[in-house]
């Protein structure tokens, strides 16, 4: 079915040192997967390899349609507008130029940037930029939404904003999610399920659902049920 | 709209020129040189106004600037062509970056007779020569350029479903653009030289054909009038590049590169 992803066996090396091999698992559709784990494990690799940049040595990887990506940096191109930006993948896509603008509009207005389409991602804040990164990942309609620490670079209190914007954003669509990062509270905030990866070569060491209901919010984490998740993930870590 | 900073960066640049004029026409007259070896510019002006009046000046400038532009858009196209290619395709480069060495090495003055051997002495053999002077830093220039550009540049525009001739123009050439505008900065300074080596060479109109010729009549005035008109000729480009840069890149100017 669409937006599902399926890995399957997949190794991958860079040179005769494998960064994980022989990893299978299962991503059901319209679900937020945390892919959580320590720098350097392998997890910005993975995501790389589910999006096809890098191609397995073994394995196999299923995924239906183009996925849409958000990095943690170079996301925008700093010679395109932020309009242009998101209007590229859109028109790139067979939208007539000016259909494209106006949607590109609607998707910056609804991450509260209408009034930046003109700005080039230098004039932005950081924030800003991930902000106009999203719009032009959600613009897309992709069924598979692949996010590498998006928030890694940003203060604090900007990501818990962007954070929520996220999760706004994506409940309405409901694309699926695999989100790389190395924060523990982000992974339960947002996940439905949090893959903690460590070793070398990488494996799954947990596969943990978070049943916290949504929508949820900085205050939820200090809800008994994610206190408890937190603790049991940082003794893994 | 040029700025107030750029207007008055230009104001500058003529007060300079006008100061470099008040001291030539200073040593001219001081007596130091012999007059006809060392015209002040006092006598080279009305050669020029004289110039202008016979209509000599506007055929010799649009016969210079019709080679130099013609040479100068095709050595940009196929050096920005070539140097996207050779940037981005591994093997291109490595069997082709001796070659392009070497060619590039070439003094470009000595391709003239080869030139005129092959084409005459008529307009092709001028704008090829001009364009060979060109290409190559461009080509070098693009090459550095695209093959210098961040993973996740090509991972996006690939999510964005860019591929060949769109991730061309939308990622690899702009991302390259600091690069290709140094490339041109060079190339603007090597077809004007190219194009002043072909026109003394043989040529029966032109700015530096002016030069050549009015040295072999004799009139200093007018060959000094001849050079003062090739070093305007260069400047006016050189600002011309400056401000298409500027419109073309306006994403550089926060950064103040380029």
């Amino acid at each position: 079915m669409t937006g599902a992803v399926s890995l399957s066996s997949l190794t991958f090396g860079y040179g005769s040192s494998p960064v994980f091999r022989g990893l299978s698992v299962e991503f059901a559709a319209g679900e937020f997967t945390c892919v959580l784990g320590p720098s350097g494990c392998g997890k910005s690799t993975l995501l790389q390899a589910i999006g096809g940049f890098r191609l397995p040595q073994a394995g196999e990887v299923r995924l239906s349609g183009k996925p849409a990506v958000v990095f943690q940096k170079h996301n925008l191109f700093p010679w395109k507008t932020a309009l242009e930006n998101v209007a590229l993948g859109l028109r790139s896509a067979g939208m007539a130029a000016d259909a494209a603008d106006k949607a590109a509009r609607e998707s910056l207005e609804s991450v509260g940037l209408g009034d930046k389409a003109r700005s080039y991602p230098g004039e932005l804040s950081l924030g800003q930029q991930q902000r106009v990164g999203i719009a032009r990942a959600f613009s897309l309609q992709a069924p598979v939404l692949l996010m590498d620490e998006p928030f890694g670079a940003l203060d604090a209190q900007t990501r818990l904003r962007m954070q929520q914007l996220l999760l706004g954003i994506w409940s309405k669509s409901k694309p699926t999610v695999i989100f790389v990062t190395h924060d523990i509270d982000e992974a339960i905030l947002l996940g439905d399920r949090v893959l903690v990866l460590s070793g070398a070569p990488a494996g799954i060491c947990a596969d943990i659902r978070v049943r916290a209901e949504r929508p949820r919010h900085f205050e939820s984490l200090a809800l008994p049920e994610l206190a408890a998740l937190r603790k049991k993930i940082f003794d893994l870590l | 709209m040029p700025s107030r900073s750029s207007l008055s960066s230009l104001g500058l640049q003529l007060l300079t020129i006008l100061l470099v004029f008040v001291c030539w026409e200073l040593v001219g007259r001081g007596g130091f040189f012999p007059p006809r070896l060392f015209p002040p510019p006092s006598e080279v002006l009305p050669a020029i106004v004289e110039m202008a009046r016979s209509g000599e000046l506007a055929e010799d400038l649009l016969a210079s600037a019709q080679r130099w532009f013609a040479g100068f858009f095709l050595g940009g196209c196929f050096g920005i062509a070539f140097g996207v290619l050779t940037g981005r395709i591994l093997w291109l480069r490595a069997s082709l970056g001796s070659l392009l060495n070497a060619l590039s090495s070439i003094p470009k003055v000595v391709l003239i007779p080869v030139a005129i051997l092959w084409f005459g002495i008529g307009e092709t053999q001028k704008v090829l020569l001009v364009a060979w002077g060109t290409i190559f830093p461009i080509w070098l220039s693009t090459q550095e350029g695209t093959s210098r550009i961040e993973q996740e540049y090509l991972w996006a525009a690939r999510s964005l479903g860019l591929r060949r001739l769109g991730l061309v123009r939308h990622v690899l050439i702009p991302n390259s653009f600091p690069y290709i505008a140094t490339g041109l900065r060079i190339a603007i300074a090597n077809a004007t030289f190219s194009l002043a080596a072909a026109e003394m060479a043989g040529a029966f109109s032109g700015l530096a054909h002016r030069v050549f010729y009015s040295h072999q009549m004799f009139q200093t005035q007018k060959m000094f009038a001849g050079v003062v008109l090739i070093t305007a000729f260069s400047w006016v480009l050189n600002g011309i590049f400056s401000l298409a840069v500027r419109r073309i890149a306006p994403w550089l100017r926060q950064e103040g590169a380029a």
